[in-house]
């Protein structure tokens, strides 16, 4: 593999890892995410026949 | 006036992360894993990424978060999901906007009731793997690259009955067809929550650790004619002089447009059962680069380094010539074959582009049922069923008339989708206002959306999306209107048909009355 491509790869690989990282980290660490509803309470607000 | 009983009544989704992962799960599809890295083979290589990028920014985040702001607008405020609802409101109430929201009750339809089908077949490979019944041919010497996958083409076209003569009634494949659309009922018909976002919840990491499994194996593929490594290298060394084709800049824009499923109204529709003041921004921005990982890590990193592997430099480029759905059914398999492990390598790789497929075949039959339920008050089971009736009267002729399945997706899976998407900008930005658009989008988020991409969007975006839909209709149109054959004629017709179908019914649904805030 030559060095050109290699360096491409890495470049975007990690470009696509630290977004991901990147928004991970914003969703886990925000307040507002830990006053989420319980699957229990919005099974609650289920439509069903 | 304000209509919160009503509104209350639709379900929300219970977690964040439920909601990301099923969004993600539309996005990823058989597109990320076959799609990809043969249009990056076959334009430029690494040089491929730089107009894949700009394409991203330009014209796959800004969209992607317009589709969540329509949604959650929709959802929250207009009591509609769907686009035939959300455009009325958005255009003070114009009953041509209806007609204009059925194309996206129109899109998703058509295209899952080919894409079930499709996804059959992947199922119907892994069960095939797993019960060993594929060719096993040894990959001697002297034995040329087509001799060698002569087998397994015809393996192929056993599979889809081109052998049978007359009405062609492949058992096998109708079986796992049913299968394949009974799962596909049985995740919708339990809900929002209960279906489809408990299904995404294990679906999508088991979809990822599938694709990592397959991805360490390949990279320790290694024959005299070539090494996964070489294949990276294949896949990654850029060729600058690609970058001065506008085909390449094309291809690179159809390819960020498809892999995000934009255009589909699923995105609308999911995005309908969030809260009013939940995130968007971080959320839309979360599923994007998820879909990224799964397609420019993963997808890029199997199938061609694989190729590479086993056939060689050379004999990938003609691999990869033949297309993506070539290079998934017929090299990938016969590759397998000769691999220490392969049947379960095989499995694996067909239950990956399953899942990868059966994650977004019900975010695309999601809009009607929500249009369903919202526009006409049918309750969630009701809906389910009468959809589901629908695409399986309409898939017998895509199984059994050849040419439907591609005249479907020419139209519906291509070029509609981007005139669609043009038309979602241009109602939410340019008519329902783009500081109300703007704010909408901005609405409750964790992060702020830098302001660059408020012009992106107003402005750039829709001259990337005609553009790109000038070329299409220049690339395709013509040959496709030579095309008069008895099937195509009757695929137009159908489609035409589903077409009259919603907007009557678009025009007949329920007006709600907007919540005031």
């Amino acid at each position: 593999m030559k060095g050109i491509a290699l360096l491409f790869m890495l470049i975007f690989w990690m470009f696509i890892v630290s977004l991901v990282t990147f928004c991970f980290t914003l969703l886990l660490f925000n307040p507002k995410e830990k006053k989420k509803v319980s699957p229990r309470s919005a099974c609650a607000n289920e439509p069903e026949s | 006036m304000a209509d919160m009983t009503r509104l209350s009544g639709r379900e929300k989704w219970a977690t964040k992360i439920g909601l990301i992962l099923a969004m993600a799960g539309n996005a990823i599809g058989l597109g990320n894993f076959l799609r990809f890295p043969v249009q990056a083979a076959e334009n430029g290589g690494g040089a491929f990424m730089i107009p894949y990028l700009i394409a991203l920014i330009f014209i796959g985040i800004p969209l992607m978060w317009v589709e969540w702001a329509m949604g959650r607008y929709g959802g929250s405020v207009l009591g509609h999901g769907t686009t035939p609802g959300i455009f009325y409101g958005m255009t003070g109430r114009k009953k041509w906007a209806k007609i204009l929201g059925a194309i996206g009750l129109w899109i998703p339809m058509v295209v899952a009731i080919y894409y079930i089908y499709v996804e059959s077949w992947t199922l119907g490979y892994a069960i095939k793997f797993a019960m060993k019944a594929v060719p096993k041919i040894k990959a001697v010497e002297g034995l040329s690259q087509e001799e060698y996958l002569k087998p397994f083409k015809e393996f192929l076209g056993e599979y889809l009955g081109a052998k049978g003569k007359g009405l062609y009634k492949p058992t096998f494949a109708y079986i796992v067809f049913l299968i394949t659309f009974a799962i596909n009922y049985y995740i919708l018909y339990r809900g929002v929550v209960k279906g489809i976002e408990a299904f995404a919840k294990k679906a999508m990491p088991l979809l990822y650790i599938m694709a990592i499994i397959l991805l360490v194996r390949v990279f320790m593929l290694e024959t005299p004619k070539g090494s996964a490594v070489e294949g990276l290298g294949f896949l990654w060394t850029p060729d600058f002089s690609a970058l001065k084709k506008p085909e390449v800049w094309i291809a690179a824009a159809g390819q960020v447009f498809f892999t995000l499923s934009l255009g589909f109204s699923a995105i609308v529709a999911y995005a309908s059962y969030i809260d009013r003041n939940d995130d968007i921004a971080l959320s839309g921005l979360t599923t994007t680069a998820l879909n990224e990982f799964a397609e420019v890590i993963l997808g890029g990193s199997i199938a061609i380094p694989a190729a590479v592997a086993f056939f060689g430099v050379a004999g990938t480029v003609s691999v990869a010539k033949s297309g993506a759905f070539s290079l998934g059914f017929v090299s990938l398999p016969a590759i397998f074959v000769n691999t220490p492990g392969g049947m379960f390598l095989g499995f694996l790789w067909f239950f990956l582009l399953f899942f990868a497929g059966l994650t977004s075949s019900i975010a695309i039959t999601q809009p009607f049922i929500t249009f369903l339920q919202d526009d006409f008050g049918l309750p969630r089971k009701k809906a389910v069923s009468l959809t589901m009736l629908l695409i399986f009267i309409v898939v017998q002729f895509v199984i059994f008339i050849p040419g439907v399945l591609d005249e479907m997706d020419l139209w519906a899976g291509t070029i509609m989708l981007v005139l669609f998407a043009l038309v979602e900008i241009v109602i939410f930005f340019w008519m329902f206002g783009a500081d109300k658009a703007w704010e909408e989008m901005n609405r409750g988020g964790i992060i702020q959306i830098p302001r660059f991409f408020y012009y992106i969007t107003k402005y750039v975006t829709p001259i990337f999306l005609i553009v790109l839909f000038v070329v299409f209709m220049k690339d395709y149109i013509p040959k496709s209107l030579a095309n008069t054959s008895k099937e195509v004629m009757l695929a137009r017709g159908l489609m035409i048909g589903l077409f009259i179908l919603f907007s009557v019914l678009a025009l007949k649904a329920k007006d709600h009355k907007e919540v005031e805030e």
